[in-house]
């Protein structure tokens, strides 16, 4: 029960952010599943300034975000109208219904989630949580193996619910990884059904993405990963909104969405200054846009750059090959990474995913290439080009290892964006 | 070039149906095989200690098992997920009150308290709760 009432609240917060900037031209059900996306990263990060500000969570702080952008909206005089339910979504709830399924079963059968979940995203929460005062101890150096240098979005979500129920509750991650995976599945289904209007082919790519077998496992593995593909796809679902219906404010959510990606893992904030850097290059003509674009993105941003500044202890798990002598870059180590990724797009786990997506681009020709579909298909050109950079320089890990337990991950949180990027191309 | 994108349309069909069978064979297994979740009930072994270590930030876990075996480091981040906030110092010299005594065999822990200089407190599934009197 606590919990919804914890939904509901996220939902508030950015069901009014929505409405503030998109003065009701999205329909319903996008509103709201963007609003509670949006939302969660809001309540996380609020969770985060009371932590460091207060060394404790105040469950105030939220609802106080909800009554301010409420008066702010009620001073402008907006009107309560709700936006528009079509029936045909109908269709699209039913799918989402369907994907819920395996989706919940799977996250039932794994409730502690993935090895990196009780490693290190929900022990994190933990510390924070039940540390109280002592809480930043989930940074101490003997804890380097949870990767204590990371961003923590994921773990104070989980902090904002146990702290509205009061207590530790394991069921919390396990119910917030289900809602991330159907948040990401809404968002895709229905943005596609939005952009394109084609009810058949948002269903088809939804199902393709959400129904991987691996995919599932992962998307209830309680990892921060999913976060980052919610963002990421969110961030440029509003960007392709905000151009379709002729609303720059919406792009100012995009570059939000963005922030509140940077927040959840290091290859999200990597992924984020690529993607924000494209998106103002590509709004470069807009200047009187470009200044709120890069407002709101800093003022996102924020806490994570206090947390690397001032929390953050150093990587443990980095040693720089180019410099190192005792474990240097060598060329063995550039074949490795250069050849394994074409192995693992062939692999089972992804049941020709990507040879339909090369299919797809091949298809799509020029037009992934250009305008905004040009920034998506260029981040994620960029980003992959910088994580390769890094597997090369980092030589800690032996690469074989490394590349077997990460780069699918890598890889999976960028599906949803991927599907959106050649769905529109193809379109 | 239509040909091509409607072919391209029939396999994408053909996978996402695929996929959607998949997921679900995959989740009705789970539900009918309970026992394939190893890794989750190497935890359950330390819960009770969180009462015992209440307000305590470091205790010591001395293990002498292979930590390149996975099942070793899973078993010690199990631990440390179930007795946060408290954190455990892997390895460590004597200097705490509680060292959690996670070894390979039973004569192999006894050597190892006697060693340390501590205490046997309690014993659970081969894990042994030690106190140590010159401990801070």
């Amino acid at each position: 029960m606590v919990y919804f009432l914890g939904i509901l609240i996220s939902l508030s917060v950015g069901f009014l952010l929505i409405r503030l900037l998109s003065a009701n031209r999205l329909n319903l059900i996008l509103h709201i599943l963007l609003g509670l996306a949006v939302g969660l990263g809001i309540v996380g990060t609020t969770a985060f300034y009371a932590q460091i500000l207060f060394n404790q969570f105040n469950r105030f702080l939220p609802v106080g975000v909800v009554v301010l952008l409420a008066s702010y909206l009620f001073k402008k005089g907006d009107t309560l109208k709700c936006p528009l339910f079509v029936p045909t979504h109908a269709w699209g709830l039913l799918a989402l219904g369907v994907l819920a399924i395996p989706l919940t079963i799977t996250a039932l059968h794994f409730p502690l989630g993935g090895w990196d979940a009780w490693s290190c995203w929900n022990l994190k929460a933990k510390f924070i949580f039940l540390g109280e005062e002592n809480w930043k101890d989930v940074l101490s150096p003997g804890l380097w193996r949870s990767n204590t240098h990371y961003p923590l979005l994921w773990p104070l979500i989980n902090v904002w619910f146990w702290d509205l129920g009061g207590r530790f509750d394991q069921a919390v991650p396990m119910l917030n990884s289900i809602l991330i995976a159907l948040l990401t599945a809404g968002i895709l289904l229905f943005g596609i059904l939005e952009l394109t209007g084609k009810l058949m082919n948002s269903i088809l790519v939804t199902v393709l993405v959400t129904a991987l077998p691996f995919g599932v496992t992962l998307l209830i593995s309680q990892y921060s990963d999913s976060l980052l593909a919610l963002y990421l796809l969110s961030a440029f679902m509003c960007l392709l909104l905000a151009e379709k219906y002729k609303l720059p404010k919406l792009k100012i959510l995009s570059m939000v969405f963005l922030g509140l990606m940077s927040f959840t893992k290091n290859e999200g904030l990597i992924a984020a200054g690529i993607a924000a850097l494209l998106i103002f290059w590509h709004e470069r003509s807009h200047k009187k846009e470009l200044r709120p674009l890069i407002i709101a993105f800093f003022i996102t941003l924020l806490p994570t750059i206090i947390f690397t500044l001032f929390f953050a202890p150093k990587n443990e798990a980095f040693i720089n090959g180019l410099t190192s002598t005792e474990k240097p870059t060598d060329w063995a180590r550039l074949s490795v990474i250069l050849t394994y990724p074409w192995f693992e797009f062939i692999s089972n786990k992804w049941n020709f995913f990507w040879l339909l997506a090369l299919a797809g681009i091949l298809l799509a020709r020029k037009k992934l290439w250009q305008s905004t579909l040009g920034v998506i298909g260029l981040t994620l050109v960029l980003y992959l080009g910088v994580v390769m950079g890094y597997y090369a320089v980092n030589t800690f890990f032996e690469i074989s290892w490394w590349l077997q337990t990460t780069l699918s991950r890598i890889l999976f949180a960028l599906l949803p964006t991927i599907a959106l990027w050649l769905a529109l191309g193809l379109e | 070039m239509q040909k091509l994108k409607s072919f391209f349309f029939i396999c994408l069909v053909l996978v996402a149906g695929f996929n959607l069978y998949r997921a679900y064979t995959q989740a009705i297994n789970q539900l009918q095989d309970r026992t394939s979740i190893p890794l989750h009930s190497l935890g359950f072994q330390f819960m009770g200690l969180e009462n015992v270590f209440k307000g305590v930030r470091t205790v010591g876990y001395y293990t002498d098992k292979d930590l390149s075996n996975s099942l070793a480091i899973a078993q010690f981040e199990q631990a440390q997920y179930m007795l946060a906030p408290t954190v455990l110092d892997l390895n460590p010299s004597t200097q705490y009150h509680w060292v959690i005594v996670d070894c390979t065999s039973l004569q192999a822990a006894k050597e190892a308290i006697q060693r340390m200089g501590l205490t046997p407190l309690k014993f659970n599934h081969g894990i042994i709760l030690a106190f140590n009197p010159h401990g801070v």
